[in-house]
Protein backbone atom coordinates (compact mmCIF):
# COMPACT_ATOMS: atom_id res chain seq x y z
CA UNK A 1 0.00 0.00 0.00
CA UNK A 2 1.00 3.13 -0.54
CA UNK A 3 0.74 5.62 2.34
CA UNK A 4 0.57 8.94 -0.33
CA UNK A 5 -2.14 7.63 -1.52
CA UNK A 6 -3.86 6.72 1.45
CA UNK A 7 -6.16 10.16 2.26
CA UNK A 8 -8.21 8.84 5.76
CA UNK A 9 -5.42 10.15 7.91
CA UNK A 10 -5.25 13.97 5.73
CA UNK A 11 -9.37 13.96 5.98
CA UNK A 12 -9.22 13.30 9.46
CA UNK A 13 -6.54 16.36 10.08
CA UNK A 14 -8.27 18.57 8.04
CA UNK A 15 -11.83 18.14 10.00
CA UNK A 16 -10.11 18.90 13.52
CA UNK A 17 -8.35 22.30 11.14
CA UNK A 18 -12.07 22.82 10.06
CA UNK A 19 -13.14 22.97 13.33
CA UNK A 20 -10.75 24.80 15.02
CA UNK A 21 -11.19 27.76 11.42
CA UNK A 22 -14.99 27.69 12.98
CA UNK A 23 -14.36 28.14 16.54
CA UNK A 24 -12.07 31.05 15.67
CA UNK A 25 -14.49 32.69 13.75
CA UNK A 26 -17.09 32.17 15.63
CA UNK A 27 -15.46 33.23 19.05
CA UNK A 28 -14.61 37.08 17.06
CA UNK A 29 -18.27 37.24 15.90
CA UNK A 30 -18.85 36.66 19.70
CA UNK A 31 -16.69 39.03 20.91
CA UNK A 32 -17.46 42.15 18.41
CA UNK A 33 -21.46 41.24 19.45
CA UNK A 34 -20.34 41.43 23.03
CA UNK A 35 -18.54 45.16 22.16
CA UNK A 36 -21.34 46.56 20.14
CA UNK A 37 -24.27 45.69 22.44
CA UNK A 38 -22.43 45.97 25.78
CA UNK A 39 -22.59 49.41 25.70
CA UNK A 40 -25.45 51.01 27.49
CA UNK A 41 -27.71 53.17 26.29
CA UNK A 42 -27.71 57.06 28.21
CA UNK A 43 -30.74 57.92 28.94
CA UNK A 44 -30.01 60.17 31.45
CA UNK A 45 -30.86 63.57 29.50
CA UNK A 46 -34.29 62.17 28.94
CA UNK A 47 -34.76 61.43 32.49
CA UNK A 48 -33.68 65.06 33.64
CA UNK A 49 -36.00 66.55 30.55
CA UNK A 50 -38.83 64.44 32.26
CA UNK A 51 -38.28 65.27 35.85
CA UNK A 52 -37.72 69.06 34.78
CA UNK A 53 -41.11 68.87 33.26
CA UNK A 54 -42.82 67.48 36.38
CA UNK A 55 -41.47 69.57 37.98
CA UNK A 56 -43.00 72.59 36.17
CA UNK A 57 -46.20 70.83 36.09
CA UNK A 58 -46.10 70.94 39.31
CA UNK A 59 -45.67 74.83 39.99
CA UNK A 60 -47.94 76.00 37.08
CA UNK A 61 -51.14 75.33 35.90
CA UNK A 62 -53.00 76.83 33.04
CA UNK A 63 -50.25 79.41 32.71
CA UNK A 64 -50.12 80.10 36.17
CA UNK A 65 -48.82 79.04 39.31
CA UNK A 66 -50.33 77.08 41.81
CA UNK A 67 -51.71 78.88 44.46
CA UNK A 68 -49.84 77.61 46.94
CA UNK A 69 -46.09 77.97 45.36
CA UNK A 70 -45.01 79.97 48.14
CA UNK A 71 -45.56 77.81 50.63
CA UNK A 72 -43.39 74.66 49.22
CA UNK A 73 -40.32 74.56 50.66
CA UNK A 74 -36.95 71.83 50.42
CA UNK A 75 -39.36 69.17 53.06
CA UNK A 76 -42.17 68.65 51.88
CA UNK A 77 -41.46 69.17 47.81
CA UNK A 78 -41.33 66.13 46.92
CA UNK A 79 -44.51 65.06 48.66
CA UNK A 80 -46.46 67.83 46.77
CA UNK A 81 -45.34 67.29 43.45
CA UNK A 82 -45.60 63.25 44.14
CA UNK A 83 -41.79 62.60 42.92
CA UNK A 84 -39.52 60.19 44.70
CA UNK A 85 -35.64 60.06 44.39
CA UNK A 86 -35.39 56.64 45.61
CA UNK A 87 -33.57 54.70 43.12
CA UNK A 88 -33.23 50.81 43.01
CA UNK A 89 -30.21 48.89 45.69
CA UNK A 90 -27.80 48.65 42.91
CA UNK A 91 -24.22 49.57 42.55
CA UNK A 92 -23.76 50.43 46.06
CA UNK A 93 -26.58 53.84 45.12
CA UNK A 94 -27.81 55.55 48.29
CA UNK A 95 -30.92 57.64 47.11
CA UNK A 96 -28.36 59.96 45.98
CA UNK A 97 -28.47 59.66 42.17
CA UNK A 98 -30.94 62.87 41.80
CA UNK A 99 -30.28 66.58 42.56
CA UNK A 100 -32.81 69.28 41.87
CA UNK A 101 -32.82 73.26 42.55
CA UNK A 102 -35.57 75.77 41.89
CA UNK A 103 -34.66 79.26 41.78
CA UNK A 104 -37.89 81.78 41.78
CA UNK A 105 -36.97 84.90 39.53
CA UNK A 106 -39.16 88.18 39.25
CA UNK A 107 -39.32 88.23 35.55
CA UNK A 108 -38.75 92.49 35.11
CA UNK A 109 -35.74 92.83 37.77
CA UNK A 110 -34.31 89.16 37.97
CA UNK A 111 -34.00 89.36 41.58
CA UNK A 112 -35.18 86.14 43.68
CA UNK A 113 -38.41 86.10 44.68
CA UNK A 114 -38.28 83.76 47.22
CA UNK A 115 -36.02 81.08 48.64
CA UNK A 116 -34.72 78.45 45.72
CA UNK A 117 -35.59 74.81 46.82
CA UNK A 118 -33.22 72.42 46.28
CA UNK A 119 -33.69 68.40 46.75
CA UNK A 120 -31.25 65.53 46.64
CA UNK A 121 -27.44 64.96 46.38
CA UNK A 122 -26.00 68.52 46.48
CA UNK A 123 -23.06 67.24 45.47
CA UNK A 124 -23.84 66.41 41.91
CA UNK A 125 -24.37 70.36 41.28
CA UNK A 126 -20.15 71.05 40.70
CA UNK A 127 -20.47 68.16 38.09
CA UNK A 128 -22.59 70.75 35.76
CA UNK A 129 -19.71 72.85 34.45
CA UNK A 130 -17.60 70.20 33.61
CA UNK A 131 -16.49 68.19 30.53
CA UNK A 132 -15.98 64.13 30.57
CA UNK A 133 -17.17 60.91 30.32
CA UNK A 134 -18.79 59.53 33.46
CA UNK A 135 -20.20 62.32 34.56
CA UNK A 136 -23.68 63.34 35.74
CA UNK A 137 -26.14 64.62 33.16
CA UNK A 138 -27.74 68.01 34.15
CA UNK A 139 -30.54 69.49 32.24
CA UNK A 140 -31.39 73.17 33.16
CA UNK A 141 -34.65 75.05 31.63
CA UNK A 142 -36.87 78.28 32.12
CA UNK A 143 -40.14 78.81 31.66
CA UNK A 144 -42.03 82.29 32.10
CA UNK A 145 -45.64 82.53 34.62
CA UNK A 146 -47.32 84.46 36.13
CA UNK A 147 -49.15 84.79 39.72
CA UNK A 148 -52.97 85.60 40.68
CA UNK A 149 -51.72 89.08 40.79
CA UNK A 150 -50.67 89.43 37.50
CA UNK A 151 -46.62 89.52 38.60
CA UNK A 152 -44.40 88.19 36.22
CA UNK A 153 -41.64 85.29 37.12
CA UNK A 154 -39.18 83.28 35.92
CA UNK A 155 -38.89 79.55 37.09
CA UNK A 156 -35.30 78.74 36.72
CA UNK A 157 -35.21 74.45 36.93
CA UNK A 158 -31.95 72.53 37.31
CA UNK A 159 -32.15 68.66 37.04
CA UNK A 160 -29.28 66.72 37.52
CA UNK A 161 -29.28 62.80 37.39
CA UNK A 162 -26.10 60.51 37.97
CA UNK A 163 -26.71 57.11 37.63
CA UNK A 164 -23.18 56.94 35.67
CA UNK A 165 -22.76 53.13 36.41
CA UNK A 166 -25.78 51.94 34.02
CA UNK A 167 -25.97 54.62 31.13
CA UNK A 168 -22.05 55.11 30.71
CA UNK A 169 -18.57 52.92 30.20
CA UNK B 1 5.17 9.99 -4.99
CA UNK B 2 3.32 11.25 -7.60
CA UNK B 3 0.34 12.14 -5.61
CA UNK B 4 1.78 14.37 -3.31
CA UNK B 5 0.63 17.69 -5.92
CA UNK B 6 -2.78 17.52 -5.18
CA UNK B 7 -2.39 16.62 -1.48
CA UNK B 8 0.06 19.39 -0.53
CA UNK B 9 -2.57 21.89 -2.97
CA UNK B 10 -5.10 20.83 -0.88
CA UNK B 11 -3.44 21.94 2.50
CA UNK B 12 -2.13 25.13 0.79
CA UNK B 13 -5.49 26.29 0.19
CA UNK B 14 -6.73 26.27 3.81
CA UNK B 15 -4.00 27.77 5.35
CA UNK B 16 -3.88 30.80 2.88
CA UNK B 17 -8.24 30.78 3.65
CA UNK B 18 -6.78 30.66 7.68
CA UNK B 19 -4.89 33.49 6.87
CA UNK B 20 -7.66 35.40 4.88
CA UNK B 21 -10.00 34.74 7.73
CA UNK B 22 -8.07 35.66 10.71
CA UNK B 23 -7.04 39.15 9.09
CA UNK B 24 -10.77 39.79 8.15
CA UNK B 25 -11.89 38.96 11.79
CA UNK B 26 -9.24 41.37 13.00
CA UNK B 27 -10.35 44.10 10.89
CA UNK B 28 -13.72 43.85 12.27
CA UNK B 29 -12.80 44.00 15.53
CA UNK B 30 -11.10 46.72 15.33
CA UNK B 31 -13.36 48.92 13.40
CA UNK B 32 -16.49 47.51 16.30
CA UNK B 33 -13.63 48.63 18.71
CA UNK B 34 -13.42 51.84 17.33
CA UNK B 35 -14.93 55.25 18.79
CA UNK B 36 -18.24 55.17 16.19
CA UNK B 37 -19.38 51.75 18.38
CA UNK B 38 -17.97 52.64 21.96
CA UNK B 39 -18.33 55.49 24.01
CA UNK B 40 -21.97 55.08 24.60
CA UNK B 41 -25.39 55.44 23.23
CA UNK B 42 -27.17 58.57 24.09
CA UNK B 43 -30.33 58.98 23.26
CA UNK B 44 -31.44 62.83 22.98
CA UNK B 45 -34.79 64.27 24.40
CA UNK B 46 -35.38 67.03 20.97
CA UNK B 47 -36.93 65.06 18.24
CA UNK B 48 -40.60 66.43 18.90
CA UNK B 49 -42.44 68.79 17.97
CA UNK B 50 -43.75 70.28 21.62
CA UNK B 51 -41.72 71.45 24.39
CA UNK B 52 -43.85 71.56 27.67
CA UNK B 53 -42.06 74.42 28.74
CA UNK B 54 -42.53 76.32 26.38
CA UNK B 55 -45.78 75.75 26.03
CA UNK B 56 -46.64 77.13 29.73
CA UNK B 57 -44.42 79.98 28.45
CA UNK B 58 -46.65 81.04 25.93
CA UNK B 59 -49.69 80.59 27.81
CA UNK B 60 -48.52 82.92 30.60
CA UNK B 61 -47.88 85.21 27.86
CA UNK B 62 -51.16 85.19 26.09
CA UNK B 63 -52.83 85.02 30.05
CA UNK B 64 -50.88 88.61 30.62
CA UNK B 65 -52.28 91.86 31.49
CA UNK B 66 -51.18 94.75 30.34
CA UNK B 67 -51.83 98.68 31.91
CA UNK B 68 -55.34 98.79 30.71
CA UNK B 69 -56.40 95.50 32.06
CA UNK B 70 -56.49 93.63 28.88
CA UNK B 71 -55.15 90.48 28.53
CA UNK B 72 -52.61 89.98 25.36
CA UNK B 73 -54.84 86.90 23.85
CA UNK B 74 -58.06 89.43 23.78
CA UNK B 75 -55.74 91.95 22.14
CA UNK B 76 -54.79 89.62 19.52
CA UNK B 77 -58.08 88.51 18.90
CA UNK B 78 -59.31 92.00 18.49
CA UNK B 79 -56.61 92.68 15.71
CA UNK B 80 -57.05 92.14 11.99
CA UNK B 81 -54.76 89.94 9.85
CA UNK B 82 -52.97 91.23 7.75
CA UNK B 83 -54.86 88.90 4.98
CA UNK B 84 -57.82 90.86 6.01
CA UNK B 85 -56.57 94.17 6.27
CA UNK B 86 -53.31 94.67 3.94
CA UNK B 87 -52.59 98.02 5.31
CA UNK B 88 -53.20 98.38 8.59
CA UNK B 89 -53.73 94.46 9.58
CA UNK B 90 -51.04 92.49 11.17
CA UNK B 91 -50.45 94.87 13.97
CA UNK B 92 -49.96 94.32 17.44
CA UNK B 93 -49.08 96.83 20.42
CA UNK B 94 -45.11 97.35 20.44
CA UNK B 95 -45.70 96.43 24.32
CA UNK B 96 -46.99 93.08 23.73
CA UNK B 97 -43.97 92.49 21.07
CA UNK B 98 -41.47 93.42 23.29
CA UNK B 99 -42.68 91.50 25.99
CA UNK B 100 -42.85 88.25 23.64
CA UNK B 101 -39.00 89.45 22.38
CA UNK B 102 -37.80 89.49 26.06
CA UNK B 103 -39.46 85.85 26.91
CA UNK B 104 -39.08 83.45 23.77
CA UNK B 105 -35.56 84.35 22.12
CA UNK B 106 -33.99 84.93 25.72
CA UNK B 107 -35.55 81.89 27.71
CA UNK B 108 -34.98 79.74 25.07
CA UNK B 109 -32.02 80.76 23.13
CA UNK B 110 -29.44 77.50 23.77
CA UNK B 111 -32.19 74.85 22.46
CA UNK B 112 -34.22 77.53 19.91
CA UNK B 113 -32.64 80.30 17.60
CA UNK B 114 -33.81 84.09 17.75
CA UNK B 115 -35.77 83.49 15.21
CA UNK B 116 -39.25 82.52 15.72
CA UNK B 117 -43.12 83.03 14.52
CA UNK B 118 -46.04 84.73 16.81
CA UNK B 119 -49.34 85.04 14.44
CA UNK B 120 -52.33 83.81 12.65
CA UNK B 121 -52.58 81.17 10.10
CA UNK B 122 -55.69 80.59 8.25
CA UNK B 123 -56.14 77.35 6.70
CA UNK B 124 -59.12 78.80 4.60
CA UNK B 125 -56.38 80.74 2.56
CA UNK B 126 -54.91 77.33 1.28
CA UNK B 127 -52.38 76.93 3.96
CA UNK B 128 -51.28 73.33 3.66
CA UNK B 129 -50.18 72.64 7.56
CA UNK B 130 -48.69 69.05 6.57
CA UNK B 131 -46.87 69.86 3.92
CA UNK B 132 -45.76 73.57 4.68
CA UNK B 133 -46.59 75.13 1.44
CA UNK B 134 -49.44 77.89 0.56
CA UNK B 135 -51.65 79.05 -2.12
CA UNK B 136 -51.57 82.57 -3.49
CA UNK B 137 -53.06 83.91 -1.18
CA UNK B 138 -51.48 82.88 1.86
CA UNK B 139 -48.12 84.21 0.09
CA UNK B 140 -49.53 88.25 1.00
CA UNK B 141 -49.63 86.59 4.78
CA UNK B 142 -47.74 88.34 7.76
CA UNK B 143 -47.16 87.13 11.56
CA UNK B 144 -47.57 89.76 14.14
CA UNK B 145 -44.13 89.55 15.23
CA UNK B 146 -41.23 87.10 13.97
CA UNK B 147 -40.00 85.62 10.92
CA UNK B 148 -42.02 85.04 7.68
CA UNK B 149 -43.67 81.59 8.01
CA UNK B 150 -42.40 80.23 4.82
CA UNK B 151 -39.21 80.71 6.08
CA UNK B 152 -39.04 78.66 9.18
CA UNK B 153 -36.67 75.39 8.83
CA UNK B 154 -37.66 71.74 8.59
CA UNK B 155 -36.85 71.73 12.11
CA UNK B 156 -39.30 73.56 15.02
CA UNK B 157 -41.75 73.65 18.03
CA UNK B 158 -44.85 74.74 17.35
CA UNK B 159 -47.79 75.84 20.03
CA UNK B 160 -50.85 76.21 18.32
CA UNK B 161 -54.21 77.58 19.78
CA UNK B 162 -57.10 76.85 16.83
CA UNK B 163 -60.54 78.12 16.21
CA UNK B 164 -59.38 81.66 17.81
CA UNK B 165 -62.69 83.56 17.01
CA UNK B 166 -60.98 87.02 15.47
CA UNK B 167 -63.56 89.88 15.98
CA UNK B 168 -64.85 90.84 12.43
CA UNK B 169 -64.08 87.20 11.37
CA UNK B 170 -67.26 85.81 10.79
CA UNK B 171 -67.77 81.94 9.52
CA UNK B 172 -63.77 82.74 8.75
CA UNK B 173 -62.98 81.90 12.15
CA UNK B 174 -63.72 78.18 12.27
CA UNK B 175 -60.22 77.69 10.62
CA UNK B 176 -57.66 80.47 12.39
CA UNK B 177 -55.11 79.21 14.11
CA UNK B 178 -52.58 80.87 17.00
CA UNK B 179 -48.88 80.12 16.54
CA UNK B 180 -45.88 80.37 18.14
CA UNK B 181 -43.46 78.36 16.68
CA UNK B 182 -39.92 78.35 17.63
CA UNK B 183 -36.98 77.28 15.38
CA UNK B 184 -34.57 75.02 16.20
CA UNK B 185 -30.87 75.80 15.21
CA UNK B 186 -30.51 74.63 11.39
CA UNK B 187 -27.11 72.07 11.85
CA UNK B 188 -24.32 72.41 10.33
CA UNK B 189 -22.91 69.05 8.50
Amino acid sequence: MNKFTDKKGTDKILSVYWFAILFIVAGGIVYMTFIFYGEPYDVREIEASILTNQIADCLSQGGKLVEEWDKLDNDNFLEKCHLTFNVEDTKAWKDDQYYVNIDFQKFDTGDSAREPITNGNINLKQFCDQEGKNLPVCVERSFYTLDEENSQYVIKILSVVRKTEKNAR
Amino acid sequence: MLDKKAQIGETMTWVVATIIIIVILVIAIVVVSSSPFKGGKKIESKNTKTDLLVTKSFLGYLLRKDSSGARVFEQLKDKKTYLDDPVNGGELEKSNIDLAKKIFPVLYKEEYSERFFLGINSEWCGWDKYNQTSSGACDRSRPFEGIDRKSLTTSYVRISYDRIKLKDRGNKDDNTILELILNKPTKIS
